[in-house]
């Protein structure tokens, strides 16, 4: 059985780069300095108390870490030829079920809450549970209802109306 | 003292205040529970339809949904990953492991006694010392809050990070995203890159919900395949040698949520995390390493934040200063009653002192009773197939952050900070430093230009003033103490790593 505790002290202990981290770490690097720099455009070093005072203490720290972490992750040996980018951080799953929350939520404003809401579930369930449209059906008609029910039933929380709904 | 047990027992006495006050703290466990739902706004709502009621009557429902909120943040911590309130970010740091090995039920059911033993002491504190505490509390200066609250962050960066300068780095992002918006005190535009959608800041329980809820499910997707875990639900309810065994380390992280509770401004968030930090120092043989399951950081995070309930109320009542976001809604509650919290209130309203104690002690034992009842079906979620529980978090998600002001921008940032956190997260960085800097940069900026006003911007004076305070110099050798031991123990892992 593997738990997220588990993986994350494997990839920890493997020692070498995982892959595209050496960029991720470059482009964590490029925004500090951009920070840096719009920190600095808030009221220069006029003073202790000015506004700027603290994000530039602040974008100076992550300027400074962001060069450790670049100076730490660029001398580990090279990811391994069978791991890609692709496998580890976007695979097809992660890219489509991203999508899918996407299409949720610009046709949240559009439908309105429960038929985007019904819609959403009953495709996403299909796709990530794999058990027939049957079961999808029945689990996201009962999630649903749930979350209606709790929301704005009991907390009175306004959700979003659909501009085909009003 | 006969007089004072008679304010005391009111709440228990009176079948419809003890009703309301069960029915607030049942309400609580679930708000807290849920993400977007939060303690503060649940109170808020009770004030409108509460005015009209008696003022006792509005005050046991409020402590019960507070009381209650406070421990129901825990739930989703354990077991989904997702704190239900900024006091639980650190009791997912223990309480999360625990689930993936199964012993969620007994997880939620020693956070659940925990809570208890730390709201009882922070109430039994607030009996016995609220005068000394609050004069105490009121010997910080604005350059102390700010040494807390770096304190506070430094202490998360330097928690269970792979590397130091990775939660440095974490630390330092969440105050700059703190800053976004109107400068508190001059209201000067800061990174808002003159959008008005970014005057008002970033909402931090999106933040929440993205870095944790949302960054949690693309995670979870990796392990589709992986077959949930059974999770063992024979026993839930802790032993009395176990209850006994962690007393002393359940009183002395209590007493830190109290004081830190005490502090106005502060809350469970810091209290739970110094309680953590002393924790981690101060047990040599944990049941697992911290971070990976360690009863010990759950008890620590758990005790704290309750206590630091009784801890919020004690500005609130001898001073009238309210202790946390939810104490300044029930003072608010207060006035909308005629009554006027302060120095004087002991003296002349004394018996509305004691009933709160005694509502407080009331609710906290319902805390108890509703917190043991449920957990097996709660902990049956972690069981679901993550086809079927994945899609149905991130609805969850979606609808917790459009509640906080319904608004789909507010989705878009918690999709944005999600996305962001999976990245961070894949490559080796904690989050959880990025949310309290979210929460502490704006206490930091607010306090450390106060401490600068009053020095009339001299820098020189200013560094004098670290260490010249008593208060201030416990605090600025905590956090040098703090950073030497962090760089002397990253370099000894460095070390090991390079020696394997």
């Amino acid at each position: 059985m593997e738990t997220r505790t588990q993986t994350d002290h494997q990839e920890a202990s493997a020692r070498t780069r995982k892959p595209g981290e050496h960029l991720f770490v470059a482009l964590l690097l490029l925004v500090s300095i951009l920070a840096f720099f719009l920190s600095y455009g808030i009221s220069g070093f006029a003073s202790i108390s000015a506004p700027g005072t603290l994000p530039l203490l602040a974008s100076s720290v992550l300027v400074a870490s962001a060069l450790t972490i670049n100076r730490e992750v660029w001398s580990l040996p090279s990811p391994p030829p069978d791991q890609s980018f692709a496998h580890m951080l976007t695979p097809t799953v992660l890219i489509n079920f991203f999508a899918l929350g996407l299409i949720y939520i610009a046709i949240l404003t559009l439908l309105g809450f429960i038929p985007a809401t019904f819609t959403y579930l009953f495709v996403a369930t299909l796709y990530l549970h794999r058990q027939g449209w049957l079961l999808a059906f029945f689990v996201s008609l009962n999630s649903l209802a749930i979350i209606y029910i709790v929301f704005r039933l009991i907390f009175k929380v306004i959700l979003p109306e659909g501009v085909l709904e009003s | 003292m006969s007089q004072a047990l008679e304010y005391f027992s009111i709440g228990w006495m009176d079948p419809q205040l003890f009703f309301l006050t069960a029915i607030g703290t049942f309400a609580g466990i679930y708000i807290g529970a849920i993400p977007g739902l939060s303690v503060t706004m649940a109170v808020s709502i009770l004030i409108s339809f509460t005015f009209s009621w008696d003022v006792n009557e509005a005050l046991a429902l409020m402590a019960g949904v507070f009381m209650g909120g406070v421990y129901g943040g825990s739930r989703t911590a354990i077991l989904l990953n997702i704190p239900g309130a900024p006091s639980a970010l650190v009791t997912a740091l223990d309480g999360y492991p625990l689930a993936l090995k199964g012993d969620a039920g007994r997880a939620i059911g020693l956070s659940t006694v925990m809570s208890f033993i730390g709201g009882l002491v922070g109430i039994l504190i607030l009996m016995i010392a609220a005068p000394i505490i609050s004069n105490f509390t009121l010997a910080f200066a604005p350059r102390d809050y700010f040494l807390l609250a770096a304190l506070g962050l430094f202490l998360v960066g330097s928690l269970s990070a792979e590397s130091l300068s990775k939660g440095m780095f974490c630390g330092a992002l969440g105050v700059l995203l703190g800053m976004v918006g109107l400068d508190p005190l001059t209201a000067e535009e800061r990174f808002t890159f003159d959008t008005l959608e970014l005057t008002s800041g970033i909402p931090y329980i999106a933040a929440m919900i993205g870095f944790f809820g949302f960054a949690e499910i693309l995670v979870q997707l990796h392990h589709l395949d992986v077959k949930p875990v059974r999770q063992n639900l024979d026993k839930i309810l802790p032993s009395l040698s176990l209850v006994k065994k962690y007393l002393p380390l359940s009183l002395r992280t209590s007493s830190i949520g109290v004081i830190v509770g005490a502090l106005p401004g502060t809350g469970g968030d810091i209290a739970s995390l110094l309680a953590y930090d002393h924790a981690k120092r101060s047990v040599k043989s944990p049941t697992a390493k911290f971070g990976e399951g360690a009863e010990e950081g759950l008890i620590a995070a758990e005790t704290a934040n309750n206590a630091a309930v009784g801890g919020a109320y004690i500005p609130m009542l001898t001073l009238g200063m309210p202790g946390d976001a939810v104490t300044a809604v029930i003072i608010g509650a207060l006035f909308i009653h005629g009554i006027q919290p302060g120095p004087l209130m002991l003296t002349e309203t004394p018996h509305l002192f004691w009933f709160t104690v005694g509502n407080l002690t009331l609710a906290n034992l319902f805390v108890l009773i509703f917190g043991l009842t449920g957990i097996s079906i709660f902990s049956r979620i972690v069981q679901c197939p993550k086809g079927i529980l994945l899609p149905l978090i991130f609805v969850l998600c979606v609808v917790g952050t459009y509640a906080i002001q319904n608004s789909l921008i507010d989705v878009y940032w918690m999709l944005g900070c999600g996305f962001l956190g999976y990245f961070l997260k894949r490559y080796g960085f904690q989050v959880a430093p990025i949310i309290l800097g979210i929460i502490l940069g704006p206490l930091m900026d607010v306090s450390f230009r106060r401490a600068a006003l009053s020095v009339q911007n001299d820098i020189s004076q200013l560094l004098w003033e670290f260490v010249s305070n008593p208060v201030s110099l416990v605090l600025t050798s905590a956090i040098f103490v703090l950073l030497i031991t962090s760089v002397i123990k990253s370099r000894q892992q460095k070390a090991a790593e390079r020696a394997d």
